[in-house]
């Protein structure tokens, strides 16, 4: 596992990239933001949001949320715009109480939909999700695309606006130029699915084709036939997640009086008791936390130093023993599991290319020392690149 | 009945980490590989390929056998594949059958005694082409063989089966390279698994009507709502017999 020379990420993330100098394409994409031409993007949403006006649905915008800290600012921020917006929530699997409060917090903003697809398939999928696929919030992953979508191709609202690009935010691979709208192959490709199909499901656990329907993302036509497009708001302003957060704190968004497990921050990831166990798995499997994301958020806007990144880091990388203050065999008996089961597929999801296996506490034990205080020398990605060309088999 | 034609995803290690590329480059992680294994064991393909493309030094016994304990369907596995003591610990750790690339060009007895010790239907030869050109290490370096002519020879040493892969079709989505197929297939009477290109549904199609006699893809699913069993209703319904379908 290499890291980016500049912020921390490791080269084992999903779709990143790094170039000959060493650098992510999530450091890469933040320097192209210095020759965007903001000003002419600001006008450009405003001509849309004209456009979606002149439609005269019911509403001119979708916005998705979760009642975080991005889409309290997204609804904030169209409404600024003058749209007249629908805020949409594919309910959490295991809503926490300020996610409940910051919830209905949206509601002085604008009008919500809370729509809930069934609590029990719901925890069908996340077992699914969890021996499948070691992804416990799969079934989020499915509705936070889905539903949102569904809605606006319902009403003929003619833009839905996403929050951050994360393929700008974060990585993008190599060759892959971030796309613009969201649409299904978006999702297929980059929606965190993991490979797995809502078509795969059919029949699994009890789960029916018409239990399923609510979680298929509309196809491409069905887009088109209603007029629908989906944009991300990160495409048209210089995007910071933590002065998103700021701003919707002035509007009533709560934080955690602590950062959550597994990340850096109290200020996002506070709605959901799964989400903990979830990246825990992800850590396991790419070496990276969401306090990696949040920490490379901060270094590439210059709030942190590399070092500093990296040493903290370190608090995020244990064994989720609670999920915001809840004790995980409680949210791991919500949907039916136990302790030893989901430690076992801790031990089946590690990957040993980064780790060694379990300390002390089950603490995952990396492979080769974080690295802090040292950058990796820059020719390492390269040779790691051209190590790894192809498909061909080699001998 | 006709023997069902084979869909056949093919999945790229590397450490614990599936990946993929375009064109044997530009390599992205898009999962892990046990992910992959365990959504493909639940599709109930009827087979699968498992390259580690970062084996220089031998295959990883130890993760293979691993990705073996979890999936139950023919399992091919290839990469660092370079004697003969390696096709016999990939099959003791439940490979089916072994691909080998680099070696068949560097040791072709290794062929030979890998079929009369192992049997030829272990013996799967992988041939990457690029320009004309059939390349190894990765597609990196040209041999200056032409494929019909290195099939043909890997056939009569004894292969059982050859994965046919076009470099520059790989990743790109954009369909197979149909000539090919059809010259190695036209050329061999041992089994050609069509790779590298696959984007639709209809690209398999082409395949199996220029000749192959499986089709393999791994860009399709990673990156597009396909799925084999999909792909197995819509050759089914175009003419192709496919065991998923049913």
């Amino acid at each position: 596992m290499n890291r980016c020379t500049r912020c921390i990420y490791p080269d084992t993330r999903p779709d990143s990239h790094f170039d000959s100098d060493g650098v992510c394409s999530g450091c890469r994409s933040f320097d192209e933001r210095a020759s965007i031409d903001w000003a002419a993007r600001a006008a450009h949403i405003e001509a849309l949001i004209a456009a979606a006006k002149k439609r005269q649905a019911p509403y001119d915008v979708v916005v998705p949320v979760s009642g975080g800290k991005d889409s309290t600012y997204q609804v904030l921020r169209m409404v600024e715009l003058g749209a007249k917006v629908l805020a949409v929530n594919g309910a959490t699997d295991m809503l926490s109480a300020i996610g409940r409060r910051n919830l209905d917090n949206l509601k002085r903003f604008c009008d919500v939909i809370e729509w809930t697809p069934n609590i029990e398939a719901r925890k069908k999928l996340v077992r699914i999700g969890l021996f499948r696929v070691g992804d416990m919030s799969y079934p989020e992953h499915l509705s936070i695309w889905s539903l949102p979508t569904r809605i606006a191709v319902k009403f003929g609202i003619p833009l839905i606006v996403w929050g951050e690009q994360p393929q700008r935010e974060y990585a993008t691979p190599d060759g892959i130029i971030p796309a613009t709208t969201l649409d299904s192959s978006w999702v297929a490709q980059f929606g965190g699915l993991c490979g797995l199909r809502v078509s795969d499901l059919v029949g699994e656990e009890g789960l029916s084709e018409r239990d399923l329907e609510v979680f298929r993302f509309p196809s491409d036509s069905e887009l088109d036939s209603a007029g629908v497009q989906g944009i991300w708001l990160g495409d048209y302003e210089l995007w910071d997640g933590w002065k998103n957060g700021f701003i919707a704190q002035q509007h009533g968004f709560e934080v955690m009086p602590h950062p959550v497990e597994t990340s850096l921050a109290n200020y996002e990831n506070v709605d959901n008791h799964v989400t903990i166990p979830r990246d825990f798995l992800r850590y396991l499997k790419f070496g990276y936390t969401r306090g990696t994301d949040i920490a490379c958020n901060h270094v590439r806007r210059g709030r942190l130093t590399r070092n500093e990144a990296l040493r903290l880091e370190q608090k995020t990388v244990g064994f989720p023993w609670t999920s915001l203050g809840k004790p995980i065999e409680e949210v791991l008996a919500y949907f039916g599991l136990t302790l030893q089961q989901y430690i076992d597929e801790c031990r089946r999801w590690m990957n040993p290319d980064i780790f060694s296996g379990f300390g002390d506490n089950f603490h995952p034990v990396l492979r080769k020392p974080n690295g802090a205080g040292h950058a990796h020398h820059p020719g390492t990605a390269q040779q790691g690149r051209q190590s790894h060309q192809g498909t061909a088999v080699q001998s | 009945m006709a023997l069902a034609t084979r869909i056949i995803p093919v999945l790229l290690n590397k450490g614990g980490s599936l990946i993929k590329g375009r064109q044997f480059n530009h390599s992205r992680v898009v999962g892990s590989t046990l992910q992959a294994i365990r959504i493909y064991q639940a599709r109930g393909v009827d087979e699968l390929v498992y390259l580690d493309i970062d084996a220089q030094t031998g295959p990883d016994f130890d993760l293979i056998s691993k990705f073996a304990a979890e999936c139950f369907m023919p399992l091919t596995v290839g990469g660092g594949v370079s004697t003969l003591e390696h096709f016999r610990q990939l099959l003791a750790a439940g490979a089916d059958k072994v691909a080998i690339n680099t070696a068949a060009h560097q040791n072709q007895d290794l062929i030979a005694q890998a079929a009369k010790r192992f049997g030829s239907q272990a013996v799967v030869v992988s041939i990457d082409v690029r320009d004309g050109d059939v390349v190894t290490h990765c597609g990196r370096t040209p041999t200056g063989e032409a494929p019909v002519g290195f099939a043909r020879r890997m056939e009569s040493l004894g292969a059982g089966e050859i994965l046919l892969n076009a470099v520059e079709r790989d990743g790109c989505l954009g369909g197979y390279d149909l000539e090919l197929i059809a010259q190695v297939t036209g050329a061999v009477n041992i089994p050609v698994i069509a790779c590298g290109g696959a984007g639709t549904y209809a690209h398999l199609k082409e395949a199996l009507d220029n000749g192959a006699h499986a089709v393999a893809a791994s860009a399709l699913w990673h990156f597009t709502e396909a799925t084999p069993k999909g792909a197995a209703q819509y050759l089914a319904l175009n003419g192709h017999n496919t065991r998923l379908a049913a």
